[in-house]
């Protein structure tokens, strides 16, 4: 009998911003997911585009171990989810004040346009639209000991291409 | 609820916007549903409203002709590189049919934002902007922003939203001062080049549109999509030329085109392709020393855009995005051997708001003048317009932009600049219905054709067959790259053309479709798509007959203007000069054989390449078959 607690290293996603092509094919993947609509003005990630340094760089939520949205909540509406180590709203408690947007440190809870409610990437449920999508795998899921080990090989092929 | 659901719109957003500017009077009009069935969107509406609305004593520079935008029902769908907008006018050169389209951010954000079309009418007293904020549709005043320059506008357009992720379409100098070469900017980089359409906007006194959406698209059948999208990005990733495009872009070409096909636009066609001991210095392998980082359009696993770096010389450090094939024949145009200086030529013709070749064509029969003693340094304001001078290039640009001495006149394009300056200079202004002519037509019979045909001026993008998506259509044996036999030419050529109407109406890219790889996606995706996207059942064969109508009406439209079979041609160089391509020249009666069989193929009269009204009425095109038979155009 193998008695084992569950404990394994939880997967999360991770960006590349060297390869981002600024398609925006993630953001349509995410609000197509969470909404049934191609509305890329509702989705939970962003690639922000700074149009005279010609780049373009992919935001998402990290999921941080040490959340402060989740610190931040004066009411506890901000959780982590059991089985995927998400970090995620829980709608029913949001009082709608807006202080997570403020405390996390890349802004990347939004607020929707459509219910002006607070949003924020709840990683699919564990398997997330914006890495599938991704044609260059500038976001990727991948496990959390293993994602710096694949960024760290993309960065050091010196060879040009995309 | 149900009743009420069936009538929801999917696909597109179901909504003209009509901007009579002599009033400043915006209207929403319901996207009518046979318009939307009948032509799918972008090009094909576009192109019906067009014929609708302008006749041909209508002045294309004047307040009656409209400028019309068109979006597809594809355009911020999941579907492959859904990210293109058409604009069409009645074009300042051809004064006939123009279009032109772009890629970038800007459709998906204003489809996102509810509109399937923009039609302008009128002209503003002074100059204004569009402003749409998903419902909210404005007119504001753009007198601070007109006389900027693209990139400055764009900037001072976010800063006046404050939101620095509206996306703009815009007119820079180049249209303001209705340099017929004019061309509508978005997204700083992102350019509808073709036909002057810059110049129309510039017109009607609107410097720009500026968005924002946030109500995204609406698909009948969800849950079809996520499968049909990674279907079709599979078969563009697998596709035989998408190890080209994503890797080297569109610059791949000038060496396809130099040194396989043996032609390739130089120093006003006076060469027929770069010197080989000077080709290294501008090919795509010396390109990619240059390339910083690849970019995207909205949506779109392809790739073939770059940012770019200058190595050396005066341009050394200077970084830009937009470069293309293209701007690489402006340089060979001009004679000019240094991609420092295309980047440049990039930049600046984004940055003034002109088409990046235009221009350079223009320039180049200009130097070709020069060579020949035609004119001298009093029409040039003091510029030395010698072949290869990168300073003399980029000052008459800017004289071009700004109509100062002979760039006044180069501003009308070479047509009209030839014919005003008289002298002889005709014969070197290297034009088919008064646009440019992209591609050396003694390449092969395949892009003479097409090329003489094309709708709105010798290009590439209307009918040139470019892969063997044809014989895959057809069934049989067909190779695109047989440049010498006539055979199947004209079948290639009406099916591409058919084929291409279609994938600007849909609102994507044709770069990863059949008309690059006959293993990409085509027709019967194509249908599949328009099936989930719009719940409306579409068919392969439909969705060809739909491109053969908007072909039609493109067609008609010229009819009515008086272009016709006898424009369907080449400067007399091309069939007088023989090159080292596979044909050598154009053989004249060959070449009018062709077109005969071609005519005959699309059910039009031989004799005036025209439309016959069975052919129209077989389309479904009774209005336009009327209005012809009125005219006393046709029979």
């Amino acid at each position: 009998m193998v008695l084992m607690e569950e404990k394994n290293m939880p997967k999360v996603l991770f960006t590349n911003e060297s390869k981002c092509l600024g398609c925006r094919s993630c953001e349509l993947a995410c609000s197509f997911y969470h909404y049934q609509e191609k509305n890329p003005a509702r989705a939970l990630l962003k690639i922000v585009k700074i149009e005279d340094k010609f780049k373009d760089v992919p935001v998402i939520c990290r999921h941080c171990k040490k959340a402060p949205c989740l610190e931040a909540c004066p009411v506890g509406a901000i959780e982590r989810d059991k089985i995927t180590d998400a970090v995620k709203i829980n709608q029913e408690k949001c009082i709608g004040c807006r202080v997570c947007v403020d405390a996390c440190p890349f802004s990347i809870i939004v607020v929707d346009p459509k219910t002006n409610n607070v949003a924020k990437c709840d990683l699919c449920d564990g398997d997330p639209r914006c890495a599938k999508v991704c044609p260059v795998k500038a976001v990727f899921f991948a496990r959390a000991d293993i994602g710096p080990k694949i960024l760290m090989r993309s960065k050091m092929d010196k060879t040009k291409k995309p | 609820m149900e009743a009420k659901d069936k009538e929801k719109i999917f696909g597109w957003a179901g909504v003209i916007l009509r901007v009579d500017l002599d009033r400043e009077k915006i209207i929403k009009q319901p996207l009518p549903k046979e318009l939307a069935l009948g032509f799918i969107g972008g090009a094909g509406i576009n192109a019906k409203i067009l014929y609708d609305e302008v006749g041909p004593e209508v002045d294309p520079l004047g307040p009656d002709n409209r400028l019309i935008y068109g979006t597809g029902p594809l355009t911020g769908t999941m579907a492959p590189a859904s990210c293109r907008y058409e604009v069409t006018a009645k074009g300042p050169f051809t004064f006939a049919y123009a279009d032109s389209s772009s890629g970038g951010q800007f459709a998906p954000e204003l489809k996102f934002a509810g509109y399937d079309h923009i039609v302008f009418q009128g002209r503003a007293k002074k100059p204004v902007y569009l402003w749409i904020d998903d419902d909210t549709v404005e007119l504001r005043d753009a007198s601070k922003i007109w006389g900027k320059d693209v990139f400055v506008s764009d900037e001072m357009l976010k800063e006046e939203a404050g939101d620095p992720d509206i996306k703009t379409s815009m007119i820079g100098p180049g249209g303001e001062n209705l340099i017929r070469d004019a061309a509508i900017m978005n997204d700083r980089t992102r350019a509808c080049g073709w036909g002057g359409m810059g110049a129309v906007m510039g017109s009607k006194n609107v410097k720009a549109i500026a968005v924002r959406g946030t109500k995204g698209v609406q698909v009948a059948h969800p849950e079809k999509i996520e499968e049909l999208a990674k279907r079709c990005t599979d078969l563009v990733v697998n596709s035989s030329k998408y190890k080209f495009y994503s890797y080297y872009g569109k610059p791949w070409l000038t060496w396809l085109r130099n040194e396989k096909q043996k032609s390739n636009p130089t120093m006003n066609f006076k060469l027929p392709r770069v010197p080989p001991s000077e080709f290294p210095k501008v090919d795509h392998e010396e390109f990619m020393k240059h390339v910083v980082k690849w970019k995207s359009c909205f949506n779109c696993p392809l790739h073939c855009a770059h940012v770019v770096k200058g190595l050396a010389g005066p341009f050394k450090d200077l970084v830009g995005e937009g470069y293309e094939y293209d701007q690489m024949i402006d340089g060979y145009m001009m004679g000019i051997y240094d991609l420092n200086f295309v980047l440049k030529w990039t930049i600046e013709t984004n940055r003034l708001g002109v088409d990046c070749d235009g221009p350079a064509y223009a320039i180049a029969w200009a130097m070709d003048l020069w060579e020949r003693g035609l004119i001298n340094e009093k029409d040039t304001g003091g510029i030395k317009l010698e072949w290869g001078n990168q300073e003399a290039a980029l000052a008459m640009l800017n004289k071009l932009v700004y109509r100062q001495d002979i760039g006044d006149l180069l501003a009308e394009g070479t047509r009209v600049a030839s014919q005003k300056f008289g002298k002889g200079t005709e014969k070197f202004a290297m034009h088919s219905k008064g646009a440019r002519i992209e591609i050396d037509p003694r390449t092969g019979w395949g892009t003479a054709l097409a090329h003489a045909t094309s709708t709105r001026g010798a290009d590439h993008l209307k009918g040139m067959p470019l892969s063997n998506a044809y014989g895959k259509w057809a069934g049989i044996e067909y190779n695109f790259a047989d440049d010498v036999s006539t055979e199947n030419k004209p079948e290639a050529v009406i099916f591409f053309e058919n084929m291409n109407a279609v994938i600007d109406s849909l609102g994507i890219c044709k770069n990863l479709t059949w008309q690059q790889s006959e293993d990409s996606f085509g027709p019967s995706e194509f249908a599949e798509w328009m099936t989930a996207v719009t719940g409306h059942e579409f068919t392969t064969k439909g969705v060809m007959k739909i491109g053969e109508r908007i072909y039609n009406v493109e067609r008609a439209f010229n009819a009515k203007c008086g272009v016709t079979r006898k424009d369907d041609t080449f400067p007399d160089k091309f069939f007088n000069e023989t090159i080292e391509t596979k044909i050598g020249k154009l053989d004249r009666e060959k070449f009018e054989k062709l077109k005969d069989r071609y005519y005959q193929l699309r059910g039009w009269e031989v004799a005036t390449g025209n439309p016959t009204s069975s052919k129209l009425k077989e389309l479904g095109l009774e209005d336009i078959a009327k209005d012809l038979k009125d005219r006393k155009i046709i029979a």
